[in-house]
């Protein structure tokens, strides 16, 4: 009965989808065409280059958001927008310093390699670049104030490191682009937002700026958001490094799964919180869900296959994981006061009354910066351990909670 | 008729005060007096501070200096419900409620009366009916406020004051905005009010060919704010009347006690005509075009009415020729046309 | 009852003939409120647990908890909302008025908006970090206090100022100024605290616990006596305010009692439910067009019930029974609603056309 339900929903849903859809390829049907099919312009040229000029390659195997050619001299970036968008997509001509620019890609934009100065608007783009050991490049980023890393307060403190945002949302019109200007940087790091409106790519191109998009957030698997560290890395020439450490983390990872995996149990959890009766949870396809999975968890809630959040009745949510043993990530609240504060009712769920609370806040600073959403990105293996350790606590009996936190009653942990 | 005075002014200095400033005095020293079942009419030139007064006179506007007495006692003294149970008002402004009956509407004239929902008990019921009957509206009981015409509108509010029972009913231009028959007939209600039921009525109005023939009393503010007061055909005979409202060029045409319309002087006539209505339309007439009537002198043109029958004939005769002519139409084109006005 | 329009006018009559109907749909809205939702509970079970009977401990939780307290509060806030709509628009003869037209949901937005976004911003937080002692009603207790603090100010003000015009300018901008501030605090907002704010400005009659809604009731409560007793000065400012005052209105106090009982509904149902929208301007053109009258003493009473009924159907519909999915209330007031409302004013009666105010 509910499934038919919310199939007659789905379906209605995707007519109006589709509608849009034929309807957006009508205007772009009228559209000049600008996209030129990646690869075929550069075969000319491959055979007269034969110097390799980096050793070291790299290629995505989780990641599906970028891929690259190398070409002796310089690499050719392909940027895919995870959500089919043609329009999204890019292509980066990255080229080592004082080589001539290939000719046959018209519509790429060039890099010179390796970059010196960069700036990032995202702050896991700073964890990457850090773990490249590339920090000293880092000339501005938009919003310090957020960023858990002590080391890039201290550079900020001193001068090296400057602000080029005001306030935390993500809009162009709250940037410096002045003071970006004058920096002349190499790079500007700029995440893909999903929503062509608030990209900040076009606004960086016309200030003259050269916008690279870091697209790691739209990844749905833990291992693919990591493994932008290569991307980066493409701009560093640091393959070398890139390589190493993802391979650690990769196999850490694969380690603590497999740790999980020998649990005969499978405790249940839920996962979200809700906020005047919409209960956001993460939807089974994304990337919290995979690794509640991944670390031995039953989801309540994440029997679809959706990306990103999915916003769901209370008493639905209530129905569905009161029993549930866990209840790990809550939203907005930081502390079971929090939680009661935003509504009484949520004493009712299993896991509230046993205690079982957790939540990723465990380095979260004054200003709302979580570590969680910087290094965790990077640290996929240190984030499943955490969850292991949570679910299992028998399985890791050495390690401590790192990015979670277990909720207790009466302790308001508001800064690290 | 009773004499007993309803509204008296003594020493009344009206105007606008900002904060403790006085801004701007309208009218200084005013002495006035309305007897019980009177109607009076307040007349004046646009911007005299007919408003003013009337706002004051109802205790909307504190006066500058003086006093306001109604029924004896001063207007500042008179609680609301007190002050809404022995006066009530007709406004300029239009109302604009829809989806209010006149019923509705005159029964909010029970305001005062009425418990706190506003309950109609059955005498008030009967009130509202007999004042929507007392203005010639019971037929408009049920209908929308909002689908009346301007004049059946002001019939109702007429009723709402009149359904509020005040010793005092006060209008700002209640036939500002009717055609000549509304006006008319809107003064007649009034009129009639005032008589049966000996209530004292004050009216505003532009109107005032109507108000000389309508009021008890007139009240004259002129352009400089002195007010004269005094009943219409004496401030007619003393000339008063016609020099408040005299401008360059309009007169005041006592004999009729109107304003004539100027027209360019053409000449002069004599008309020899029986008393009759057909006299006093041929001579309109012949005025409307620019002759006056000779006296003494040699008339430029004579018209001379004859009745043959049912037939009507008028005989027109200048110094060049004559001719008969048998419509007022046809009698001027003669006098007007070139042909005839001069060479013959 | 009583026909006080014996002459023709039947509107009285109307409402005698319309209330128990009205009355009736209300209540078959209010139990189809408590049988359908995302989880779906058999009839029989829904009247074990109303009889007390043996059902699932969940399914008691689902009912007791969340669908009663929901229902409750959908009608009493439909109804506030309803007649805030009524007496704004009423006060100000603005067809376009509405309860929010003071001030009154900005400032509320601003409270709950500093107490949300308090976190990221220089020691605001602090200031808030007492409120967790507070426990459920920090929210709310952050919106009433942000609405009757625009309600002291618009009070003190139009104390002195006659011009209701000038309130209503007033009002306006005091909803500028707040929107003002939180925008600014928006800016300085982490993500978490931004998402929870706007699904606060999305509305829901979902957030009410047993332990608010007595004072949600209560409040609303009040409210609506203060209406009932001033429909008298409410018939007569249909006149206009010098007419009403000239019938021996106190039009100074009609207007304090007027703003006081609007601000407060209004103040509470945006503490407690968020900025829902719609149901205020809409309501009450759509009673005077079904009740044909503009009388108060029919459409204070009318615009309590078809506020209620209304807002339990937009409640039912973006609860979607039977998927888990919610939608966004205030889309759905407005989604469902305007249509109607069009059909309502449009159409035209025998009665006459369109919406005079």
């Amino acid at each position: 009965m509910i499934e038919r339900q919310k199939k007659t929903w789905i379906i209605g849903i995707l007519i109006v989808v589709a509608l849009v859809a034929i309807a957006a390829a009508g205007i772009a049907a009228w559209a000049p065409r600008t996209g030129s099919a990646p690869g075929t312009g550069p075969i000319a040229n491959d055979s007269v280059e034969s110097r390799d000029l980096f050793p070291d390659k790299i290629s995505p195997e989780y990641a599906q958001g970028y891929s690259v050619e190398y070409h002796g001299t310089y690499k050719v970036v392909q940027i895919h927008d995870s959500w089919g968008r043609a329009a999204q997509n890019h292509t980066y001509l990255l080229v080592q310093r004082g080589e001539a620019v290939p000719e046959g890609y018209p519509d790429a934009r060039v890099f010179t390699i390796p970059v010196e100065s960069v700036i990032t608007l995202s702050s896991p783009h700073i964890s990457f670049i850090t773990a490249l050991n590339e920090t000293a490049s880092i000339r501005g980023h938009k919003s310090i104030n957020l960023i858990h890393d002590e080391e890039i307060q201290r550079l900020a403190r001193e001068g090296s490191i400057t602000e080029v945002g005001t306030g935390n949302i993500a809009m162009d019109s709250l940037f410096k682009t002045e003071t970006m200007i004058e920096m002349e940087p190499d790079v500007v790091f700029c995440p893909a937002t999903g929503n062509a409106e608030y990209d900040k790519q076009p606004k960086l191109l016309e200030a003259g700026l050269n916008p690279a998009i870091g697209g790691e957030w739209m990844e749905d698997h833990p291992l693919g958001k990591a493994e932008w560290i290569k991307y980066f890395a493409l701009f560093y020439n640091d393959e070398k490094t890139a390589n190493e450490v993802f391979g650690k983390i990769k196999a850490n990872y694969f380690a603590i799964k497999s740790i999980a995996g020998n649990s005969t149990s499978r405790p249940t959890l839920l996962s979200g919180i809700d906020s005047q009766g919409s209960w956001s949870a993460p939807a089974g396809g994304s990337y919290a869900a995979v690794l509640f999975r991944e670390a031995g968890g039953n989801y309540l809630l994440g029997n679809d296959t959706g990306r990103g959040d999915n916003t769901l009745d209370f008493e639905s949510v209530y129905d569905r994981a009161q029993g549930a043993e866990f209840w790990i990530n809550t939203g907005t609240a930081d502390s079971i006061d929090e939680i009661l504060a935003l509504d009484s009712r949520f004493t009712k769920f299993r896991a509230f009354q046993t205690g079982n609370v957790y939540h990723f806040n465990a380095r979260k600073n004054a200003f709302g910066g979580n570590d969680y959403y910087q290094s965790g990105v990077v640290h996929p293996d240190i984030v499943l351990a955490d969850l292991v350790k949570i679910l299992h606590p028998e399985l890791l009996p050495d390690h401590e909670l790192y990015y979670y936190r277990h909720l207790a009653a009466n302790q308001t942990v508001r800064s690290v | 008729m009773s004499d007993t005075a309803i509204l008296t002014c003594t020493g009344l200095t009206i105007g606008y005060r900002n904060q403790k400033t006085i801004i701007k005095e309208v009218s200084r020293e005013l002495n006035l007096s309305l007897r019980r079942g009177e109607m009076v009419c307040l007349i004046g030139p646009n911007g005299c501070g007919k408003s003013t007064l009337i706002r004051t006179l109802t205790g909307i506007q504190p006066p500058l200096s003086g006093e306001v007495i109604l029924c004896d006692r001063r207007i500042g003294e008179f609680s609301p419900d007190e002050r809404a149970r022995t006066l009530s008002v007709v406004l300029t402004s239009q109302v604009q409620a829809g989806y209010l009956t006149a019923f509705d509407i005159v029964a909010l004239g029970r305001f005062p009366y009425t418990n706190w929902a506003g309950h109609l008990t059955d005498p008030d019921k009967k009130i509202v009916l007999s004042a929507l009957a007392a203005v010639g509206a019971g037929d408009l009981a049920g209908r929308f406020i909002h689908e009346m015409s301007d004049g059946e509108r002001q019939k109702v509010m007429i009723a709402r004051a009149l359904a509020q029972e005040p010793e005092l009913m006060v209008l700002d231009e209640p036939t500002a905005f009717l055609d000549l028959p509304h006006k008319i007939e809107t003064m007649r209600i009034l009129r009639q009010v005032a008589q049966k039921t000996n209530k004292s009525i004050l009216l505003s109005t532009h109107d005032l060919n109507l108000a000389i023939r309508c009021a008890d009393q007139l009240w004259i503010i002129d352009r400089k704010g002195n007010m004269i007061a005094g009943t219409p055909e004496d401030l007619v005979l003393s000339g008063i009347f016609g020099s408040a409202f005299e401008i360059e060029g309009v007169h005041f045409d006592a004999v009729r006690g109107e304003f004539s319309i100027p027209v360019e002087r053409r000449g002069t006539f004599t008309l020899s005509a029986p008393e009759s209505v057909v006299r006093i339309w041929t001579r309109c007439a012949l005025e409307r075009i620019g002759f006056v009537q000779a006296e003494g002198t040699t008339a430029d043109i004579s018209v001379t009415v004859r009745n043959e029958g049912d037939k009507t004939w008028w005989h027109y005769s200048q110094l060049g020729g004559q001719q008969d002519c048998d419509s007022i139409r046809e009698l001027i084109g003669c006098i007007t046309s070139p042909h005839n006005n001069g060479d013959e | 009852m009583n026909l006080e329009r014996g002459v023709n006018g039947d509107s009285m009559r109307r409402l005698a003939f319309a209330l128990p109907i009205i009355s009736g749909v209300l209540i078959v809205l209010f139990l189809l409120d408590l049988m359908l939702g995302s989880v779906n509970i058999p009839l029989d079970a829904l009247f074990s647990i109303m009889t007390g009977g043996d059902v699932k401990e969940t399914w008691m939780n689902i009912f007791w908890d969340w669908r009663l307290p929901k229902a409750i509060t959908a009608i009493f806030a439909g109804g506030a909302l309803a007649l805030c709509g009524l007496l704004m628009q009423t006060f100000f003869r603005n067809p376009l008025a509405d309860p929010y037209i003071l001030g009154i949901s900005s400032g509320a937005s601003l409270g709950v908006a500093l107490v949300m976004m308090s976190a990221g911003v220089c020691g605001v937080g602090t200031i808030f970090a007492g409120m967790g002692l507070l426990g459920d009603v920090s929210i709310s207790v952050s919106a009433i206090a942000g609405a009757f603090a625009v309600l002291l100010l618009i009070l003190l003000i139009s104390s002195k100022i006659r011009s209701n015009i000038t309130i209503l300018i007033l009002g306006i901008m005091v909803s500028y100024f707040c929107g003002a501030i939180v925008t600014i605090l928006l800016q300085f907002a982490d993500e978490a605290s931004l998402h929870s704010y706007t699904f606060w400005t999305f509305g829901s009659f979902s957030g009410v616990t047993w332990n608010q809604l007595p004072v949600l009731v209560l409040l609303l409560t009040i409210g609506f006596t203060l209406s009932i007793f001033s429909v008298k000065s409410l018939n007569a400012l249909l006149l206009g305010e010098q007419y009403a005052e000239s019938l021996g209105m106190n039009y100074h106090r009609t207007r304090i009692i007027i703003i006081t009982t609007t601000a407060l509904m209004a103040g509470a149902v945006t503490a407690f439910c968020g900025p829902i929208g719609f149901l205020g301007i809409a309501i009450p053109h759509f009673c005077r067009a079904i009740f044909v009258t503009a009388d108060h003493r029919i459409l204070v009473p009318g615009c309590i019930l078809v506020g209620g009924i209304i807002a339990l159907c937009t409640d039912l519909v973006s609860h979607l029974p039977g998927t888990d999915i919610v939608l966004p209330l205030n889309a759905i007031t407005a989604l469902f609603g305007a249509p109607v409302v069009i059909w309502v004013i449009v159409r035209g009666t025998r009665f006459g056309r369109g919406v005079t105010t």
